[in-house]
C-alpha cells in the first residue's frame, strides 16, 4: 500500500506565553494593573493531539465550529507554523497554501506582482514565466496587467491573486474556505476552477470549509476538530452527520 | 542543508523584492533614485561645514571624506535599523507563505547594499576629479566590502530577532546606532587618538574601523590591515551563524508573537 502523501502524526500547536515585551505593559504590571496583565494567559493550546493521514491523490475536509484551530492546522501543514509536538511529515516535493495577494506591492503593476507573488510561494522564475499567460488569460485583465495594482478595483485586484493561486499550483493544495471572487460570472468561474484543482487525481487536498454541502461533494474523509481537539476523522458522510447533529444540539 | 536549499529557493524572491522595494521607493518622490545620492550629499556639506567653517579645522579633500563616511555608515545602519521590524512588516506574506525569515534580511541588504554601490561609485569619480586617479590599491575596497557585509548581515540577523519580541527595541536601535555613529568617526579622523588606543579602537568599533578602510582604498592607496580585517570577518561570520539559528529555531514562535 502506497504511504499517504501527508501523515498528521499527534499535532500539537501551543501559543506560548508569546505576547511581546513592551515598556508599557511592563509599566503596567509594575503599577499593579492587574486587569491588564492578568488577562495574558500562559498558553493557548490551538490544537491537540491531531492524528491523520492524506494519500495520493485524496481530499480531505476538515471541519470545526470557529476557533476551533483549522486555519492553525492548514499552517501547520504549509509549514507556517511547527508543531510543538508531534510530527507532520510530507512525501511530495510542493505544497502551498491557498490564500489571495501573496507579497503584492500596490506600485508594481499586475505582470510583476505575478512574479514576485510567485517567487514568495517558492516557484522558480521558469515555472512562473511558463504559466504567466495563462494567469493573465485567467484573470480576464488584459491590458491592465502593464499597470499598478494601486490602479486596480478590488475585483480586479481579486481576480488576478486569485488567478496566481489557481494556476501556478502544487502537488498538495492546502485551502481555508472556497473562494469565490469577482462579479458574478468570474465567481462561477474561479468556484469551476477550484473544482477542477479539487477534482485532479494528481493532487492531494486538504480543505477547510463550513459548507458541508462542498465538503460532501468533494472529500473522501473528514477531520472533525473541536476547541483544538480531534473529534473524530473518517468517512465524510458520516463524521459531517455527526458533526451537524452536534452543531444542531448546541 | 537547510541554509542552502531555503537560499537557493528564495534568494530570487529576495532580489526581485529588493528590486520591487526600489523601484517602490524612487516612484513614491519626485526625485526618485536621486535621494539614495542627495541624501549623503548634502549631510556631507553640513558636516563639511561644521568641521572646516565652524571649528576651522582644515584636512585635505575632507568633503570627500565625509561623503565617504556617510556612504558606507547609511548602509550599515539603514541595513540594521530596517532588520529590526522587517519581519512585523512582512506579517501578512509570513502568514500564508513558509518564507525563511532571514531571507527578509537578505532582502533589506541588497536594497541597501545597491545604495551604497551607488554611493562609492560616485565617491570613485569624485577621488579622480580631486587628482585621485584609478590605482592597483582601490581594490582593496573589494575585501573590506565583503568583510562589511557579513557583519552587517550578522548584526540585522540578531536585530530582527530582538524585534519580534520587544517592540520597543526600535526606538533603542535609534540611540545605539546614533552612539555608533559619533564614535565611527564618519566626520572627523581618527588619528588624534595615540598608537595603543587607536590599535585596541580597531578591535572594538568595526565600523570606524572599516569606514577608514574603505577610505585607504580609494582616497589614500594605503595598504590594508589585512589582519583586522580577518578578525572582524571571524566576528562577522561568527555572529552571522548565530543569527542564522535564533532566527531557524524561532521561526515557529515568530509567527506565533506577530
Amino acid at each position: 500500500m502506497d504511504e499517504p502523501v501527508i501523515s498528521v502524526d499527534n499535532v500539537s500547536v501551543v501559543y506560548k506565553n508569546t505576547t511581546s515585551f513592551s515598556y508599557r505593559k511592563l509599566a503596567q504590571q509594575l503599577i499593579g494593573n492587574r486587569s491588564q496583565s492578568q488577562r495574558a494567559s500562559p498558553s493557548f493550546t490551538a490544537l491537540s493531539g491531531i492524528t491523520f493521514d492524506v494519500a495520493y491523490g485524496e481530499t480531505v475536509g476538515v471541519v470545526g465550529e470557529n476557533g476551533s484551530g483549522k486555519s492553525t492546522l492548514l499552517r501547520a501543514i504549509a509549514g507556517i507554523y511547527t508543531p510543538d509536538e508531534g510530527t507532520i511529515v510530507l512525501r511530495c516535493p510542493t505544497v502551498s497554501l491557498l490564500a489571495l495577494g501573496i507579497g503584492f506591492q500596490s506600485r508594481l503593476t499586475g505582470m510583476e506582482n505575478i512574479l514576485l507573488s510567485g517567487l514568495a510561494m517558492g516557484f522558480s522564475k521558469k515555472e512562473i514565466a511558463e504559466k504567466t499567460s495563462e494567469i493573465i488569460e485567467f484573470s480576464e485583465l488584459e491590458d491592465f496587467i502593464d499597470k499598478p495594482v494601486k490602479a486596480y478595483s478590488s475585483g480586479m485586484y481579486s481576480k488576478l491573486s486569485f488567478a496566481i493561486n489557481a494556476i501556478l499550483t502544487t502537488d498538495v493544495l492546502l485551502i481555508d474556505e472556497v473562494l469565490s471572487v469577482g462579479d458574478m460570472r468570474f465567481q462561477v468561474k474561479s468556484r469551476d476552477k477550484l473544482m477542477e484543482l479539487v477534482a485532479d487525481k494528481k493532487r492531494s487536498v486538504v480543505i477547510v470549509s463550513h459548507s458541508q454541502d462542498v465538503l460532501k461533494q468533494m472529500c473522501n474523509r473528514v477531520l472533525w476538530i473541536s476547541k483544538g481537539r480531534q473529534v473524530d476523522f473518517g468517512l465524510s458522510g458520516e463524521v459531517i452527520s455527526a458533526y451537524e447533529s452536534f452543531m444542531m444540539q448546541d | 542543508m537547510r541554509f542552502a536549499r531555503d537560499v537557493r529557493k528564495y534568494f530570487p524572491f529576495a532580489l526581485y523584492s529588493a528590486f520591487a522595494d526600489l523601484k517602490s521607493q524612487v516612484q513614491g518622490s519626485y526625485l526618485g533614485w536621486m535621494w539614495w545620492v542627495l541624501d549623503p550629499l548634502l549631510f556631507m556639506l553640513v558636516y563639511s561645514f561644521i568641521v572646516e567653517v565652524v571649528f576651522g579645522t582644515n584636512m585635505e579633500n575632507f568633503p570627500l571624506y565625509v561623503f565617504i563616511g556617510l556612504t558606507s555608515w547609511n548602509f550599515f545602519a539603514a541595513t540594521v535599523q530596517s532588520s529590526v521590524g522587517v519581519i512585523r512588516s512582512y506579517r501578512s506574506v509570513l502568514q500564508k507563505s513558509p518564507i525563511p525569515k532571514f531571507i527578509l534580511v537578505v532582502m533589506t541588504l541588497i536594497i541597501n547594499l545597491i545604495k551604497m554601490g551607488i554611493g562609492l561609485m560616485l565617491s570613485f569619480f569624485a577621488a579622480m576629479v580631486l587628482g585621485i586617479f584609478p590605482n592597483a590599491g582601490m581594490l582593496g575596497i573589494f575585501p573590506v566590502m565583503v568583510v562589511y557585509i557579513v557583519l552587517t548581515f550578522g548584526a540585522s540577523l540578531i536585530g530582527a530577532h530582538i524585534g519580534v519580541y520587544i517592540v520597543d527595541f526600535n526606538n533603542v536601535m535609534v540611540v545605539l546606532l546614533r552612539l555608533l555613529f559619533y564614535l565611527s568617526g564618519v566626520f572627523f579622523t581618527l588619528d588624534r587618538l595615540p598608537g595603543k588606543a587607536k590599535e585596541l579602537y580597531n578591535f572594538v568599533c568595526p565600523t570606524g574601523f572599516l569606514l577608514e578602510q574603505f577610505r585607504f582604498a580609494l582616497m589614500y592607496s594605503q595598504p590594508l590591515s589585512y589582519l583586522v580585517l580577518g578578525y572582524w570577518l571571524a566576528v562577522g561570520i561568527g555572529l552571522s551563524a548565530f543569527g542564522l539559528w535564533l532566527t531557524y529555531s524561532h521561526e515557529n514562535t515568530y509567527m506565533k508573537v506577530i
